[in-house]
Formats: structure tokens, C-alpha cells, sequence
């Protein structure tokens, strides 16, 4: 079995609302929100790579853990805005915090990144091939969109997140998980060689809401569990309209989908990780209850965990 | 401010559309790749290409093509 030791997350500290974006016109500003949720998101500074967000997750991680870099035996960095093509972003954040020991590399699946991070991690602990992985899902979308194309730029916002999977028995258990591809929709969100961020908004969305509820199904078979013994469901903060379909069409209240995403907007991989760490420490689910991760993006991909709670 | 050009602009901000057809029988809706955020793109292409501010997004007021130019023809560069 593996568990989640601790969580993490970081959002840079400059704070860019709707009405700052300038470049598009003033009448156009409030379709942003009303379209998305999104109020306000946050940007990395100039001087701030991805990798320096991942360390400031992976160190508030570690922090909650208790436990020292040289106690880590891998790292792995969900990202679809590396700091460079290679080497992976993951030895940079291995270095910044001194894992000397620890292999590092990266997954990238893109807005699925971290579940599919969470689930590789998962099989690698219970396959006792390492004892403690720290996952780290990292962002700067801001520097790989375009800031002329409303249809992109205002969506989303720079963060990380970070999770340390343990075999060391925990509070929160991971169990089933569920991941899938479909490389036919792989024009449909994408950075062609040499441009920028785009995706086609009907198709993306209605991919969302059609895989959203087969991931929560899945899971929810997979665990043979009751709706309600789940305590939350930290979806990938995409669109809020998004969730609130995804909601709908699972038949889990909408009360128990936790949003930041009017806060932080969409970061993408990152996105899971900010919200799991912000829900357990405000929700504090109890024992015997769920928390179910779901997340569906470029590739086209989507996957999902269930995770238990469990006493201390 | 021909028709060509206004032809252009649209097929700038949505190249999979093919330019061709009545444009008083083309909805907004009906061209490939057309969304609610891909308007306000499609507005400032037109603002740029013809000196104009638009006060009415395409696809606001007016749902076809034809119908929009006309409204784009009224407004002072």
C-alpha cells in the first residue's frame, strides 16, 4: 500500500485580476468570468522558473512531512511548461532541495499530469521500488500562451502543488486509479514547435464533461463506495462551468467539488495538487470518508484517484 | 472596407473556415472553431484590420456574417 505523507503548494505572489488585461477590449472583460469563474489568477515573476515554483511546493511538502531530502528516493515533476526541452525540470527541483539520493524525471500529460504523476508514484511505492516519492506538479502557463488571444491568455495562472507518496502508513491512503489516453484528439489542446498554447474550446469542453463523470464512476466502482462517503472531489480547475456539469452529471452535489479556480484560474497540471492541498487542510475530512482526484486534459487524457481517509 | 478583406480577417482568427458560401446564409456559430472567447478575438482582428473600435462583439446582436459587416461598415475609423 502507499499513502500521502503531506501536501504542498505555492502560487506566486503577483496577483493579475481581469480588468489589468488591457490588451483585449474593455467590453470583453467580463465574459472572462462569467464564462469561467475566473476572477483572478497569479504569474510567475520574471526571474521565477517553474522549477523555483516546484521547490517552493516540494519545500512546504517536506515541511508537513517532517522528513529530510536524503529520506527521498525519487522525485517526479508533472509539467507542461518545463523550464527548458530538457534536461527534466525534476532535477532542478532535486538539486534545489538536496535529495542527493533521489532519481528525478518528468510526466507530462498535461492538465492529467499530476494524477498521472500521483498513480506512477503509487505503483512504484507498492511495488517497493521506493519507499518516498515526492510528486510535484509545476506551471508557468503565463510564458507559453499567447497574451493577444482572449481564448487562452485570461485562462489561466502560474502555481505548484506537491504530494510526498510513502510507504509509511499515513492518514491518507491511496487507492484506486483510474488513467487513459486518446491520441486522436491530440490537435485539439496542444503547443505546436515554435508557437504557442491552443485548444479548440467547444470540443475541449464537451470532452470535459463527458470524461469528468466516467472518471468519478470509475472510481467510485473501483472502491465500492456509496456517494456519500465522499467527503470532496478535487477536479482539475479548468472552468467552473465545467465542474458544475461534471456535478451534475455524476450525481455528487456540487457543494463537495472544491474551487479555487476563481482565485488561481487553470494551472493546468498544477491544478489538483493546489486544490488537494488547500482541501485537506481546510476541509479535514474524516475517517472512513473518500476523496476522489480527477483530472482530463491534453493528449487527449484523463484519470482519476481515490484516496482514503484513514486515522491517524 | 471590401468584402475580401473582411473575408480575411475572419479566416485569420478561424483558418479552418474556407471563406466560401453566402455570408447572409453563415452564422457566427457555423464557422469551424467558433466560440464565445474566440469572438472577442475575432473583434479585435476586425478592430485592427479596419481602425475601428467595436462597441457590439460579432455574434453579439447580429448572427450572420452579412449582417455584421453591415454593422462593421457603420463605424468610424
Amino acid at each position: 500500500m502507499a499513502w500521502i505523507a503531506a501536501t504542498g503548494s505555492y502560487l506566486p505572489v503577483r496577483i493579475v485580476r481581469n480588468d489589468e488585461f488591457d490588451q483585449f477590449p474593455p467590453n470583453s472583460l467580463r465574459l472572462i468570468e462569467s464564462k469561467t469563474g475566473i476572477r483572478e489568477r497569479r504569474f510567475a515573476a520574471d526571474d521565477q522558473l517553474n522549477s523555483d515554483l516546484a521547490h517552493e511546493a516540494a519545500k512546504a511538502c517536506l515541511d508537513q512531512a517532517g522528513i529530510e531530502p536524503s529520506d527521498i528516493d525519487g522525485v517526479i515533476v508533472a509539467t507542461s511548461s518545463p523550464d527548458r526541452m530538457q534536461p527534466a525540470t525534476a532535477t532542478r527541483v532535486q538539486h534545489l532541495i538536496g535529495a542527493r539520493r533521489a532519481w528525478a524525471f518528468d510526466v507530462n500529460s498535461v492538465c492529467s499530469g499530476a494524477v498521472f504523476a500521483l498513480a506512477t508514484a503509487n505503483a512504484m511505492v507498492q511495488s517497493l521500488m521506493a519507499r518516498n516519492i515526492l510528486v510535484v506538479a509545476s506551471e508557468v502557463y503565463s510564458r507559453i500562451t499567447n497574451p493577444r488571444d482572449f481564448s487562452t491568455y485570461p485562462y489561466f495562472g502560474d502555481g505548484a502543488g506537491a504530494a510526498l507518496v510513502t510507504s509509511t502508513s499515513s492518514r491518507w491512503r491511496v487507492g484506486a486509479s483510474v488513467l487513459a489516453s486518446d491520441g486522436s484528439g491530440s490537435e485539439k489542446i496542444q503547443v505546436p514547435n515554435g508557437g504557442k498554447f491552443t485548444m479548440v474550446g467547444k470540443d475541449v469542453y464537451e470532452f470535459a464533461i463527458s470524461k469528468g463523470p466516467q472518471i468519478l464512476a470509475e472510481l467510485v466502482r473501483a472502491e465500492r463506495i456509496s456517494a456519500d462517503t465522499i467527503a470532496g472531489v478535487i477536479c482539475h480547475q479548468a472552468n467552473v462551468n465545467i465542474l458544475r456539469e461534471i456535478a451534475s452529471r455524476s450525481g455528487i452535489s456540487f457543494e463537495r467539488f472544491f474551487v479555487n479556480l476563481d482565485r488561481y484560474g487553470n494551472t493546468a497540471a498544477a491544478s489538483v495538487l493546489i486544490a488537494l492541498d488547500e482541501f485537506l487542510a481546510e476541509a479535514r475530512p474524516t475517517s472512513g470518508s473518500r476523496v476522489l482526484l480527477a483530472a482530463f486534459g491534453g493528449g487527449l487524457s484523463w484519470g482519476g484517484i481515490s484516496i482514503s481517509v484513514e486515522d491517524e | 472596407m471590401t468584402t475580401e478583406r473582411y473575408v480575411d480577417a475572419i479566416r485569420t482568427v478561424f483558418p479552418d473556415w474556407d471563406g466560401s458560401g453566402d455570408l447572409a446564409a453563415t452564422t457566427f456559430e457555423s464557422v469551424p472553431g467558433w466560440d464565445s472567447m474566440n469572438s472577442v478575438n475575432l473583434q479585435m482582428e476586425l478592430e485592427s484590420a479596419f481602425g475601428v473600435n467595436l462597441s457590439d462583439r460579432p455574434a453579439e446582436k447580429r448572427d450572420t456574417l452579412a449582417a455584421y459587416f453591415e454593422y462593421l461598415k457603420t463605424q468610424k475609423t
